[in-house]
Parts: C-alpha cells; sequence; structure tokens
C-alpha cells in the first residue's frame, strides 16, 4: 500500500472525503477514476491543533500497485462519511412496551386477573413484578406503583 | 480490521487479473463444498453455525453466520445451479440477516436463486426474503388495525383514512395510492450495496382483518473468484399485497461479483406490483472482465459495472445501533422478532428515552429512529447527540406517549 500525505488548512473534525487524482496517464486516470468510488478511501485524522489539521491519505487500489511514482492527489472536502458513505442503517429489534396495570397482558380494562397476575409474581420474585423499573427485587414500592396504574383504569 | 484486510488483498489481486487470468481472493476456502443441487431445494438459514465468517465452516453446507457482519456466509468450492432448479431460503430468526455465497472457483446459475420477499398471506404476515422487512402486520381481531411496513423504507400509515396505501421503497420510492392515508417509505441503502441490505415492507390494509402488506425482497452476495455464468435468474422481488387499499413491499438487493462475468441471464429486483407497488430494489455487477449481457431493467444500480470492491463495509464505515431503551440495554445481536419482542418495559412516565451508538457518524449527519408499533401509526423520532465525536457518539431520542404493545426500532444515520 502506497501512502502519500496533504493537509488543508482548515478543520473538518475529521470528516472524511473523497478524492481525485490527476497528473497521470489517460488509461490510468481512467482506471483509477472507476477505482475512486471503490477502492480508494481517504482517511482524515485531525490532530487537536485547529489551524494545521493534518489529514493522511491512505491509496488502495491498482494506483497503489501500479508503477507510478508521482501523484497529485486532491482532497475535496464532502459531507460523506468514510469511504463515500451517506448513510447507515441500525439493525432492527423489537420492545415490548407494557402497560403495568394490564399485568397478565389480556387488554382492556385492568381487572382482578391482572391483581392475582402481579401478586403471583411480586411473590415469587419474579423481575417481571419490578413494575416501577427501580431494578432488583420487587418491593412495595412496585405494589404501590402497580395499583396506583390498576385504579386509574390503566396507563 | 478483519474487513480492511479483505479489501486490501481483492485489490492487490485485480492488478494482477487484469494482466492474467487469475482469480479475485473472495477468502472462500471451500469449507461448504460443492454446491449442485440436482432438484429445488430451500436452504435454511438456521441451520448456520455462529461464528467469525472467516473461518471453515464447522458443518460443510450449512454455512456461518457472522453477527458481526450480520450475514449468513457460505464459503462454496463451486456452485452449478442447473436448468430448471430453484434455490430457495428460509429466513435466519437472528435478525434476518442477508446471503453471501463465495465461491472459490466458478459458479454457474442455469436455474434460479430466489430470495424474494413473500406477499400478503391471511395468516397476517408478508414475511421478507433474507435481509429484508417484513410487509405490515395484518389487523387482527384483537388489533385495533394493522401496522405500517417494516424496514427503513417500510410503508407508513397516515391517519385519519381507514386504509394503508403506500408501497415499501428501497431504491425507488414505492407508490402511494392515496396520501391521506399512506406515505411511501424512505430511499436508503447504498448504490454498491455496502452494507448488504434487502428492501422494506409495504404497509397491511389498515382495517382488513388478515390482510398484510408484501414483504421486502431479500439481498444476496455473490462473488466468485473466478467465472461467473448466469443464464437463469437471480431473483430479489418484493411481496405483492392484497390489493391497493394496502402496500407491496419493495425490491431487494442482488451484489454479483467474479473474476469474469458470462451469460443472458436476468437480474430482478422489482417492487410488489400491486398497488400500492413497492419501490425497484439495487443491482449490482462488479468485475473485472465482462461478458454478460444481462437483462436488468427490474432494479436501479447496474448501469456501470464496478471493479470488484470489498466484500463487507470496511472498518470505517459509518455505523449506528439502539444501544438501549430507558437505559436497559439492547441485547448485542436482536433477532427483531415481531411476536417475541427483544426487549419488555413497563410504561414508566410520560416519555420513553432511546440511546444511539454511532461510529464514524459526522456531527452534520441527521440521526433519526424509526417506531413502528404492531398496530396502529408509525413515526420517525429525531435524535440528539449527547455525547462523544464524530468516531463514537451517544445520541438520544425522547419520545412522547410511545405505544404500548410491540414496536420495532431501528435507527439511520443521513448525510445532510
Amino acid at each position: 500500500m502506497r501512502r502519500s500525505g496533504s493537509s488543508i488548512a482548515q478543520r473538518w473534525g475529521g470528516v472524511v472525503m473523497l478524492l481525485s487524482v490527476a497528473g497521470i496517464t489517460d488509461s490510468a486516470s481512467a482506471q483509477l477514476r472507476t477505482v475512486v468510488s471503490r477502492a480508494v478511501t481517504v482517511y482524515v485524522s485531525t490532530s487537536s491543533d485547529a489551524v494545521s489539521p493534518m489529514v493522511t491519505v491512505s491509496v488502495v487500489g491498482p494506483m497503489a500497485a501500479s508503477n507510478v511514482t508521482s501523484q497529485v492527489v486532491t482532497v475535496l472536502v464532502s459531507p460523506r462519511g468514510p469511504a463515500g458513505f451517506v448513510e447507515a442503517v441500525s439493525r432492527a429489534i423489537t420492545l415490548r412496551h407494557r402497560c403495568p396495570a394490564d399485568f397478565d397482558d389480556s387488554g382492556g380494562t385492568p381487572d382482578t386477573g391482572d391483581i392475582d397476575a402481579f401478586f403471583l409474581a411480586w411473590l415469587a420474585g419474579d423481575p417481571a413484578a419490578d413494575v416501577d423499573r427501580s431494578g432488583g427485587t420487587p418491593d412495595s414500592e412496585d405494589i404501590d406503583y402497580f395499583f396506583s396504574r390498576w385504579l386509574t383504569g390503566g396507563c | 480490521m478483519r474487513n480492511w484486510n479483505v479489501w486490501a488483498g481483492i485489490a492487490a489481486l485485480v492488478v494482477t487479473a487484469a494482466a492474467a487470468q487469475a482469480q479475485i481472493d473472495v477468502r472462500s476456502d471451500g469449507s461448504d463444498g460443492v454446491f449442485s443441487p440436482t432438484s429445488s431445494r430451500t436452504i435454511n438459514l438456521n441451520d448456520a453455525a455462529v461464528g467469525d465468517w472467516f473461518n471453515s465452516s464447522p458443518i460443510p453446507g450449512r454455512g456461518i453466520y457472522d453477527p458481526n457482519v450480520h450475514a449468513v456466509v457460505f464459503k462454496y468450492e463451486s456452485v452449478n445451479i442447473p436448468a430448471g432448479v430453484t434455490v430457495t431460503f428460509e429466513n435466519s430468526a437472528r435478525g434476518n440477516p442477508p446471503v453471501v455465497w463465495l465461491v472459490r472457483t466458478d459458479a454457474t446459475i442455469a436455474g434460479i436463486v430466489d430470495v424474494s420477499g413473500k406477499p400478503w398471506t391471511s395468516s397476517g404476515i408478508g414475511r421478507p426474503g433474507p435481509g429484508g422487512y417484513a410487509g405490515g402486520l395484518a389487523k387482527e381481531g384483537g388489533t385495533s388495525s394493522g401496522s405500517a411496513g417494516f424496514g427503513p423504507g417500510g410503508g407508513q400509515l397516515r391517519w385519519p383514512n381507514n386504509w394503508g396505501y403506500a408501497g415499501g421503497s428501497f431504491a425507488e420510492i414505492g407508490i402511494t395510492a392515496d396520501i391521506a392515508s399512506g406515505a411511501a417509505g424512505e430511499l436508503y441503502g447504498s448504490p454498491d450495496l455496502l452494507p448488504l441490505i434487502g428492501g422494506s415492507g409495504g404497509t397491511a390494509h389498515r382495517n382488513g382483518d388478515g390482510q398484510s402488506g408484501g414483504g421486502g425482497g431479500g439481498a444476496i452476495l455473490v462473488a466468485v473468484g473466478s467465472d461467473l455464468t448466469v443464464n437463469g435468474e437471480f431473483l430479489a422481488l418484493g411481496g405483492n399485497s392484497v390489493n391497493f387499499r394496502s402496500g407491496s413491499g419493495s425490491g431487494g438487493g442482488i451484489r454479483l461479483m467474479s473474476n469474469r462475468l458470462f451469460g443472458t441471464g436476468k437480474l430482478r429486483a422489482k417492487g410488489g406490483t400491486v398497488d400500492s407497488r413497492g419501490g425497484l430494489g439495487r443491482l449490482r455487477l462488479e468485475t473485472l472482465q465482462n461478458s454478460s449481457a444481462f437483462s436488468v431493467t427490474e432494479g436501479i444500480g447496474s448501469n456501470s459495472i464496478a471493479t470488484p470492491g470489498p466484500l463487507f463495509p470496511p472498518d470505517n464505515t459509518p455505523t449506528v445501533r439502539v444501544r438501549s431503551i430507558e437505559q436497559v440495554p439492547v441485547p448485542a445481536n436482536p433477532r427483531a422478532d415481531l411476536s417475541l419482542a427483544d426487549m419488555s418495559l413497563y410504561v414508566v412516565g410520560s416519555t420513553l428515552e432511546i440511546e444511539v451508538e454511532t461510529t464514524f457518524v459526522p456531527s452534520n449527519w441527521q440521526v433519526r429512529v424509526r417506531v413502528v408499533p404492531r398496530s396502529g401509526i408509525d413515526f420517525w423520532a429525531t435524535a440528539i447527540r449527547v455525547s462523544g465525536n464524530d468516531q463514537a457518539a451517544v445520541y438520544r431520542a425522547s419520545i412522547g406517549d410511545f405505544p404500548q404493545g410491540i414496536s420495532a426500532i431501528q435507527a439511520k444515520a443521513v448525510s445532510p
């Protein structure tokens, strides 16, 4: 891997930038343009020095492996992230958001079945009875919280 | 550094291959053997071992699910799918990862490789293909309405009308037959299918019992060290909705990579065609020598042939992850199961806080969280950076009146 260095006179906060290359033969340039979007990544690591942050350019691909010894590297500022990415998507998760008063998840208005289910869990020390989400073993405050919700008819 | 090594390995070999007919290194040791089915079959992705995809498959033919790259990776010696044979997949319960075939030598596809999403069903769900997202869940007797489509481009429900006219989106915006009652999902994903991701679901019929949305098409990467010949078909179609009052799934993603590419086959990643139809999916071709004449009209992104790139996103790729809800950590490898939730929390207080962690996300990007309740209106919430920097940060979204019941939650970071 060939590495070449450059710098920019402005702080870019670590944003990684796109790269263009000039000063080489037409055929090589064409090849590089193809590669730029695929196999050239420019890493920009800014130091704490806001005046002259150092830009480190890492080139990977045909240019790096070729015999090109002289290159003009231009760093173009882009709002894109590393390697030209403009987006990231997380994995999905699923959350069950429960109403403490409807403890048995039967739906509708809380009823005595919810009380029975709650106390069974509470007496067993089941973490599910930690309805106030205070953590630890279910305690009297969970009972208070459960009934405060149950008596008002829900959540 | 694993991903970076892969990239560098491929790139270095590109030059060699251009000069001679060498293989590209797709990091396959052939440990899943020769895949040459003589009749149609379904590969159960749940059979995959869990581990580092870089290792040999412990049980040949079953692949490895690697949570770090979130894909089921098969490392074949060669692949030959004859005409008349269709290969399909049973989705993995480990968060429905996409499929990656790394083929050490040659692959010949005369039959069909199908990662399509499924159409609506009366049982209430339009299942996605592997790596895709489900169609909106149908209204059932005990629920007040159906749901929006799942995934970052899932069709969105709108109040107050009683329908859910909205197809899923991916590379193309889905169709919305009635903007008062539905909105097509957002565009997402990258043209090079890095990371590999499938299509999104369409909305369910809001008030129709048992009428789900269509599932999003799945995603597959086939990387072949030597010659890839396709005279058959790759399918990543979106599933159809029941009618125009619900939404079809968007097409998924097909990424093919090889040293040399041959054939006149079809790559199809079209959305479900029943209105409100789904958007087109993504197609990606990467080779050093293209001798193919594929039919690639049913998808976006195949207008040019690229040189082979990295198999997986490099280490400095922007990432986003839902890390906690109400300060309760989210499982590292969520299943995203819509019947058995990854987390269960009681309603306490009036707001619910969701924290999202990012890496390599610049400060000017917008981080948002999409919430798709099992029943009712979906919505997006904006998350604000509360700590960290562009390399690693934490964002927080505070959501009032968070719906009860099961919801799917997904975060997205987008450049301005």
